[in-house]
């Protein structure tokens, strides 16, 4: 250890390479995977080799990474590659969006069985009951699961991880969708539980007693958002009774972030906005950045304007409709011979002059319908005002 | 062990410079390397104990925090707050120089809630910065050669470019 630097005056700059390997562990330990990824490896390569050591590497927390960092970033191959550092020592994971059932197969894959905590938030349909039930009976060692706002799993899902995972003390089953069945899985499959989070489920009464005989071992519950739940009389009595601490239906979820319904429909939305958001600043960026000269950027921005607009032959076919629009008595004709191309019908036409639908073709493409006599009376209304 | 109760006890710390600390042995229980050394001694510890790595200066400030969270723990239910100013106060009082000597002799004397305490705090100062903010704050020179940097920057492309990706 250097203690010149200790005495060093105020000018000379610290230098902390010279801290022990294990010190600079523990401060890099402190800061997100996600920080880790992006910018402290690439500081020198000492920090590197830190950075590639397996210890760090023992909990990855792909959470709370926001939505922006979600749409710029490649998640999931970060995440990918986050396992493959672990070297198998892999014992807690946080996953948020990007979960898929090819990733939990990639934990097992890559010889992760000594997950301990794993969790699961946002991925909406991205995991399924296949992929969960494939990876239940590789995870003896798993104790706590987190599955929040992940429509695809279900009973199923929940029935295998209970017989997987023994040791399994703490489980949270939010806003899936689940209901007595989810309930009938948990009670019958994970006796060893201790603490259960089940926010906004469609349980009812028997569910809840249910989960409370299979359960013994209970000590907290989290019954939030789960209105179907009467909780009163015997039954209150009892979870009074069995339980440390209970979160009746209408507790509130200041600590608790997942409470809308449709979650997913906003994370899209967020994610959409910010996607335009980002084309909106380019195309300012592009057109900023360039040395055109004004005659340059008019040329381009005509040829924009070109691009999104109709064809020649449109505008003149649209223009030949407004035309006999202003005037009614030629509109009517129109009605009744068709347009120029169609003259060869006319002599169909007439025969058709009662009421009836009558089909015309523009440019080949465009189909209008007209119903004679309505067609006369709209013309008479108000609704053609010039 | 004697017959006096432990609490009363006082243990005498040497450091480099030769000053001496009283130290009260519940205190000195949080450090655990002097802990370890009063185990291990088959007599009870009379002697000023040496501390060959740590100076004054750290002694004095490990010392002063380890007497305030005790005095925190012990007292009314709202020394929470109290206590978050009082490290907040702590970490802000130092300068990297005086940070970095603190985390070195409270690693040395594995004085474990300090030692966590100093770590976050240099985390959280570097967390969401710039590699060259980094660098910059722990004095550290970028020695990677331009291949070396790009051949890095490669294999771990994690950014998408540009706007339309699927």
């Amino acid at each position: 250890m250097d203690y010149q630097s200790i005495n060093a005056g105020p000018e000379k700059k610290v230098n902390w390479l010279d801290l022990p390997h294990d010190l600079t562990l523990m401060i890099i330990g402190k800061l997100t995977t996600f920080e880790i990824l992006i910018s402290t490896q690439f500081v020198c390569p000492k920090w590197r080799r830190i950075c590639m050591d397996p210890l760090l590497w023992r909990t990855i927390n792909m959470c709370d990474i926001g939505i922006r960092n979600s749409v710029d970033y490649k998640l999931e191959k970060m995440c990918r590659h986050a396992i493959d550092r672990s070297c198998g020592h892999l014992i807690d994971i946080s996953i948020e969006y990007f979960g898929t059932d090819d990733l939990l197969k990639y934990i097992i894959d890559s010889g992760c069985h000594k997950l301990r905590h794993l969790r699961l938030v946002q991925c909406f349909y991205g995991i399924s009951d296949k992929g969960l039930c494939e990876i239940a009976e590789k995870l003896p060692l798993l104790e706590e699961l987190d599955i929040t706002l992940c429509s695809g799993v279900s009973s199923i899902a929940l029935e295998a991880i209970g017989r997987g995972c023994p040791l399994l003390k703490s489980f949270k089953y939010n806003n899936n969708g689940g209901d007595n069945e989810e309930a009938l899985a948990i009670a019958q499959n994970m006796s060893n539980l201790h603490h259960l989070q089940l926010v906004r489920n469609y349980l009812d009464n028997s569910g809840l007693s249910a989960i409370l005989d299979g359960c013994p071992h209970l000590e907290s519950l989290d019954l939030r958002l789960c209105h179907d739940v009467e909780l009163e009389g015997e039954l209150r009595t009892r979870c009074d009774e069995q339980l440390k601490d209970l979160r009746d239906p209408n507790a509130p979820l200041d600590d608790f972030k997942f409470c809308g319904l449709c979650f997913e429909i906003a994370y899209d939305d967020a994610v959409f906005d910010y996607l335009n958001e980002k084309r909106v600043q380019e195309r300012e960026y592009s057109e900023i950045a360039s040395d055109d000269t004004i005659y340059e950027y008019q040329k381009r921005e005509a040829e924009r304007v070109e691009k999104e607009n109709l064809d020649e032959a449109d505008w003149e076919e649209i223009y030949a409709i407004w035309e006999s629009i202003k005037n009614p008595r030629l509109w009517y004709k129109r009605l009744i011979r068709g347009s120029n191309r169609g003259k060869k019908n006319n002599a169909k036409s007439k025969k058709k002059k009662k009421r009836g639908r009558k089909e015309y073709k523009i440019n080949n493409q465009k189909r209008i319908y007209y119903e004679m006599e309505d067609a006369h009376e709209l013309l008479q209304s108000s609704v053609f005002c010039f | 062990m004697s017959g006096i109760s432990d609490t009363e006890r006082m243990i005498t710390l040497k450091t480099v410079e030769g000053t001496l600390f009283d130290v009260k042995s519940s205190i000195a229980k949080d450090l655990k390397t002097v802990q370890a050394f009063i185990d291990d001694s088959d007599d009870d510890v009379t002697s000023p104990i040496p501390l060959p790595n740590v100076f004054t200066r750290e002694l004095s400030r490990i010392l002063d925090y380890l007497n305030n969270h005790h005095r925190f723990r012990s007292g009314i239910e709202k020394a929470d707050e109290e206590m978050a100013r009082y490290d907040a106060e702590f970490a802000k009082s130092m300068s990297h120089e005086e940070l970095k000597a603190l985390i070195l002799a409270a690693n040395y004397l594995n004085v474990k809630d300090l030692l966590e305490f100093l770590n976050q705090t240099v985390a959280d100062v570097i967390q969401n910065k710039s590699v060259e903010f980094v660098r910059n704050f722990f004095g550290i020179e970028n020695d990677y050669t331009p291949e070396e940097e790009e051949k890095l920057r490669n294999e771990n492309e994690w950014a998408f470019n540009g706007v339309e990706q699927d």
